[in-house]
């Protein structure tokens, strides 16, 4: 046991002692959270459009005047379709309206008119938000025009848990989770590697030390310094400046965290035992966490996947992980709501991290 | 300058990578992967969104409207009714249902004389994005219901013309998949490039180039060219996995975005090249440069944000990183066919960029221990 807390004590010692992990740690668990969630807006914000205004009558200026931020940015008036052409090849703008001759005219004799709206379809996903927002900015002002002051139907949204849809919450704790998991693989993973590439898993293998006990010291003291991290990211970050109302308890939040935990350094000491250098470590846990972030639903919800992806997503612990950690922080769950996940969770969890650790001591 | 030592340092790295047994696949595999999950899953079409009903009215016109609901399988899956607004937030608190319709009593009653009427929608903000664009499709149900319910309305006076240019369909997976290429190119041969050169720092195996004739530039340019032929292969291997797999459109000049592709992956290269002569471990190399490179080529590059509805913090600091350029040239040659000449200038500034980073990396390094 002794041995044991001097390894452990050895591992915390040598990741404080090497400044620029530490200073990428904190970086990834503070600064990458915020900037992830501040910037990273599917929503559309100010997005730049033209206008092409054949008509030049008030009541064409006031349709473009419905136009407003936040949502839109009025950039200046074109003329004609090659200034339409060139600024889209530039990417100037998302979108440019334009109003037809006899716009206002037309309307007042109750003839048709069309309005064109011309979308810029290079843009991930303002190209469909624009669309959608100008058609109904369009139709909703000429409706008032006709007449129809109030819609006889009105649909009133609610949102739960997050009241205002900020996406900057979603986003912050969705970085996080990444975070959080990249580091419990690598981490582990390259203390491990370390050790092979200089020889001095050569010194534990002859010491009298039982070799599995010197790479669960190791996971240990990873997962604990990761813990730490999430604590400082969750206060600091995204309670403290981010302002996500955390319904559920750290404490809650935590456990599971530390059960998670055990699963994922599991992986990193199966890739630990493949790997024999940093390139290889580096590009195993791509190539396995990519995948497993995407399918448990961190970036994009999983009924929304090809059927395939979804029935994949059923085999990943991060799944039941990110279920968790969404219920406890935004909905307020507790361990009462949660327990059949936990428990899935630790079984995979004591498995990998048992499984990790004796494949890697049988490989070195 | 002698070739022949370039060629030397060329082969050595291009035997140590080849006798490497894990690296030589996995340094094609990865951007693959990478490519096929944004090409399917940054999936920002939001569908089959599960939801329920509260049908408080229980009249022909809520049911009709219901039924509105229900025809667009694409986006909504229907999961059942539910008897009270109470039983929707116990779903939602469970993950079960996305969000819940509520129709008021009366809802038909109302309606049919003229008065005004409102349903209710709850919705999970949990995945604000998803939220957001569910209850988008919600109003155009309610839109649509509205006008075929006003017989007087039926024509109406107006219509709205919107036409998609570069992705006549607005297909989202062609901008997302052709787009992670500038994404991918910029951030593993950055890497790559950086572990490649640290390695033999921590290893010691520096001092054998240390006491050896190579020069600095040759050293330089023999790494990168292993990193230029890892890549090539990527580059042909990604782009038909684009064109084929997701069938997105190429109309530009192939041999134009050939180039500009090899010159772009020497540029990211010496990012990687430039950090590992600051570091003195592998790791250390590593996490510098995924965070130099991931948060430009993601959010600052006009993959996922658009550059011009950037504000000019952002907007001055996408121009100071070469991804923003090289993505002018994937979505020019991609989605647009813009004319080379057009594009020339975008690729000027991408090698005025390599040649900084060249310059500089070579300044940086020296033969001898600090």
């Amino acid at each position: 046991m002794r041995g044991f807390i001097f390894f452990f004590y050895k591992e915390l010692l040598q990741f404080l002692r090497n400044w620029g992990l530490l200073i990428f740690v904190t970086y990834a668990f503070t600064l990458d959270v915020y900037i992830a969630a501040v910037s990273m807006d599917l929503s559309l914000k100010n997005a730049s459009f033209y206008v092409q205004d054949l008509d030049h009558s008030p009541l064409s200026r006031e349709l473009v005047s419905k136009f407003q931020e936040p949502y839109f940015s009025f950039k200046g008036y074109v003329l004609d379709e090659s200034q339409i052409e060139d600024l889209l090849l530039r990417d100037r703008a998302i979108g440019v309206l334009r109003i037809p001759p006899h716009f206002e005219e037309r309307f007042k004799e109750g003839k048709r008119v069309r309005v064109g709206v011309v979308v810029n379809g290079s843009e991930a996903s303002a190209s469909n938000l624009f669309s959608g927002y100008s058609s109904r900015i369009i139709s909703d002002f000429l409706l008032e025009k006709l007449g129809y002051e109030e819609k006889p139907l009105e649909v009133r949204k609610r949102f739960f848990f997050n009241e205002n849809a900020e996406s900057s919450y979603f986003m912050g704790v969705s970085e996080l989770l990444t975070v959080l998991t990249l580091l419990l693989v690598i981490l582990p993973a390259s203390a491990v590697i370390r050790e092979k590439e200089m020889g001095n898993v050569e010194m534990v293998l002859i010491s009298p030390f039982p070799t599995q006990l010197f790479f669960v010291a190791k996971s240990l003291a990873m997962t604990l310094v990761v813990l730490l991290f999430t604590l400082l990211s969750l206060t600091l970050v995204i309670k403290g400046v981010l302002g996500v109302p955390f319904r559920g308890s750290y404490l809650t939040f935590l456990l599971i965290t530390t059960v998670y935990a055990f699963a994922t350094t599991g992986l990193g000491m199966f890739i630990a035992s493949f790997a024999r250098n940093m390139l290889q470590v580096i590009q195993l846990t791509m190539m396995t966490l990519m995948p497993m972030l995407y399918l448990s639903g961190t970036w994009s919800p999983i009924e929304s996947m090809p059927e395939f992806f979804q029935f994949l997503s059923l085999l990943m612990p991060l799944r039941f992980y990110i279920e968790s950690a969404f219920g406890v922080i935004f909905k307020g769950l507790g361990l009462g709501d949660l327990y059949p996940n936990l428990l899935a969770l630790s079984l995979i969890g004591i498995l990998t991290f048992l499984g990790g650790n004796f494949f890697l001591s049988r490989r070195v | 300058m002698r070739l022949y030592r370039v060629k030397a340092i060329y082969l050595k790295e291009l035997k140590e990578l080849l006798r490497d047994r894990v690296s030589r696949v996995v340094v094609f595999v990865v951007p693959f992967i990478i490519t096929l999950l944004f090409g399917y899953g940054m999936s920002l079409d939001v569908e089959n969104v599960p939801f329920t009903v509260c049908d408080e009215d229980r009249s022909a016109f809520s049911r009709d409207f219901i039924q509105k609901i229900r025809q667009n399988r694409e986006f909504f899956d229907f999961r059942g009714y539910t008897l009270s607004q109470r039983e929707i937030e116990r779903l939602l608190l469970e993950g079960k249902v996305k969000f819940g319709v509520v129709i008021p009593e009366g809802f038909g009653k109302r309606l049919k004389e003229g008065k005004r009427v409102y349903v209710q929608v709850l919705l999970d903000g949990t995945f604000p994005f998803q939220a957001e664009v569910a209850g988008t499709y919600v109003d155009a149900v309610a839109n649509s219901f509205l006008l075929e319910l006003l017989p007087h309305l039926k024509e109406l006076p107006f219509s709205v013309d919107t036409r998609y240019w570069f992705n006549e369909e607005l297909r989202q997976k062609y901008v997302t998949s052709s787009g992670i290429l500038a994404v991918v190119f910029t951030v593993s041969p950055a890497i790559f490039t950086a572990i490649i050169f640290s390695k033999e720092r921590e290893r010691g195996t520096i001092y054998n180039i240390y006491t050896s004739p190579v020069g600095r530039l040759e050293y330089l340019l023999g790494k990168q060219l292993l990193t230029l032929t890892v890549y090539t292969v990527n580059v042909l291997f990604l782009f038909g996995v684009v064109t084929l797999l997701f069938k997105v459109p190429f109309r530009g000049n192939f041999p134009f975005f050939f180039l500009s592709t090899e010159l772009f992956i020497l540029t990211s290269s010496s990012v990687g090249m430039l950090i590992s002569t600051f570091m003195r471990t592998q790791i250390g190399a590593i996490v510098v440069t995924l965070i130099i490179t991931i948060i430009p080529a993601f959010l600052y590059s006009g993959y996922l944000v658009p550059v011009s509805s950037m504000g000019k913090e952002a907007y001055v600091e996408a121009h100071l990183f070469p991804t923003l350029y090289y993505m002018n040239i994937v979505k020019g040659s991609f989605l647009k066919g813009v004319s080379p000449l057009l594009l020339l200038k975008d690729l000027t500034v991408i090698a005025v960029f390599y040649l900084v980073f060249l310059s500089l990396s070579y300044f940086r390094f020296r033969k001898r221990e600090r």
